[in-house]
Parts: C-alpha cells; sequence; structure tokens
C-alpha cells in the first residue's frame, strides 16, 4: 500500500505543478492587464498636469514659450518612457509567456 | 598688407531663431542617439551569435523616437516654433502650410499609442527582438537627459567659480 501510493504522488504532484502552472499563466495575464490600465492612468494624470502647468506659464509669461516648451516635451517624453515600459512587460507576459504556458 | 578683416553681415543660421529650449532638446536627440547606438554595438560586440540583442536596443530607441515625434508634433501644432511660421488668415491648406502641419500633428499626437502598441508587438512577437534589450533602448532618453543634467550643473558650477574669482 505504502509503495502504491509512493508511486502515485509524483502523478500528484505534476498534476498540482501543471495547475499551479496554469494558475500562475492566467494571474500574469490579468496583472499585465491591470498594470497597463494603472501606467496609462498614471501617466495620463502625470501628463495632463504638466500641460496644464505648461499653459498656465505660457499665458503668464509668453515670453518664455520657447524655454517652456523644451520642458514640456521632455517632461511629457519621459512619462510617456515610463507607460513603453509597463506595455513592454505586458506585452513580454502576453505574448512571451515567461511563466509557460 | 592688409589689416584685420572687416566684420562682415551676421549670418543667421537655423540655430539663431532656436530657443535655449530647442537647443536642449536637440542635444538630448543627439545624447539619445548617441547613447542607443553605443548600446546597440555594444549589445552586438558582447553577443555577435545573437543579433536580436542590438536589434532590440535598436527597436527600443526606434518606440522612444515614434512617442517623441508625436508628442513634439503634438506640441508643434499647440505652439508653433518661433521659426515654423504661422499661416495668413483665409489662406488655403497648402500641402506644406503651417495649418496643414497642424493637423497632421495632431493626427500622429492623438494616435501615437496607437502606432506604439503595434511597432512594439510587431518588433516583439513577429521579429522576435530581446525583450530585454527593447528595455534597455526605452531607457535611452532617460539616460541623455540625465546627461544632460550633469552638463547643465557642470555649467552653472563653472559660472559660479568664475563670478567669485
Amino acid at each position: 500500500m505504502l509503495l502504491v501510493v509512493g508511486f502515485v504522488s509524483p502523478v500528484y504532484a505534476q498534476d498540482a505543478a501543471g495547475a499551479t502552472g496554469t494558475a500562475l499563466v492566467q494571474w500574469s495575464i490579468i496583472t499585465a492587464g491591470f498594470a497597463l490600465a494603472i501606467a496609462a492612468l498614471g501617466g495620463a494624470l502625470g501628463q495632463g498636469r504638466a500641460v496644464a502647468s505648461a499653459t498656465e506659464a505660457i499665458a503668464r509669461n509668453p515670453g518664455a514659450a520657447g524655454e517652456i516648451r523644451g520642458a514640456l516635451i521632455l517632461g511629457l517624453v519621459l512619462i510617456e518612457s515610463l507607460v513603453i515600459y509597463v506595455l513592454l512587460i505586458s506585452l513580454i507576459l502576453f505574448f512571451l509567456k515567461p511563466f509557460g504556458g | 598688407m592688409t589689416g584685420p578683416a572687416a566684420p562682415g553681415p551676421a549670418i543667421l543660421g537655423p540655430s539663431d531663431t532656436m530657443s535655449s529650449g530647442d537647443r536642449q532638446l536637440r542635444r538630448i536627440e543627439r545624447d539619445t542617439l548617441i547613447v542607443g547606438g553605443g548600446l546597440a554595438l555594444g549589445a552586438l560586440l558582447l553577443w555577435p551569435s545573437s543579433p536580436a540583442r542590438a536589434a532590440g536596443v535598436a527597436g527600443g530607441v526606434a518606440l522612444m523616437a515614434l512617442s517623441y515625434q508625436g508628442i513634439r508634433s503634438g506640441v508643434d501644432a499647440v505652439w508653433p516654433r518661433p521659426s515654423a511660421g504661422t499661416a495668413a488668415p483665409g489662406e488655403a491648406a497648402t500641402a506644406d502650410s503651417p495649418d496643414l502641419r497642424a493637423r497632421f500633428g495632431f493626427v500622429k499626437f492623438f494616435t501615437r499609442n496607437a502606432i506604439l502598441a503595434l511597432s512594439a508587438y510587431v518588433m516583439m512577437a513577429r521579429f522576435e527582438f530581446d525583450p530585454m534589450a527593447m528595455l534597455a533602448g526605452v531607457t535611452t532618453p532617460a539616460i541623455a537627459a540625465s546627461i544632460e543634467c550633469v552638463r547643465i550643473m557642470r555649467a552653472r558650477s563653472v559660472g559660479s567659480h568664475s563670478r567669485l574669482s
């Protein structure tokens, strides 16, 4: 009886490992979707604040529009780069599936 | 014997009409390309058997270039550069008129995320570029901005030293 249980247990272990792997893939895909949504939300809020501040600054001091434009473009690009990081990581999780599946 | 040359009329190049913000952006663009090229070359030298890594770095830089072009077009459409010129009232939109450029700028600005997602998908899933190398490529503008910060701090430090002495 003990011998039978000893032979059978690896089969159950493989089933458990397979179920864990599938769950991991499912959770990684769900996490990727939420991460992209949160990153887009944060990026949009940040970019909106940057544009609002730049608009106000140019309205107050039109002579400094050139400098403000440069700083605005740089700020928007750096905010966007964070969103692109998350986009790439989400694409890795969606299509390359590093956790199997 | 000739004397010192008389100062001729000042010739204004494109860089003379640029604001300091535009000049700073140009420096950051140049530094990004240099850093991205250096990283891609380094990846090619370190892993000559897997060109997907060097291609991944180049792909990441290309993604950031797409994003930058979209953002810059949108900002230029709202606040045109001083050298860009403006459309006269009642002027029809021709192929190169500022009006049409502004419209294309808005289109690029609002569709940039879709273009980015599609490009990243094609690079990663179809061309099988190395994803970590793509992340490294996306980091290059941040590195270039850091280099620019160091440059500004050094210039200020030199300026304050020269004022003190």
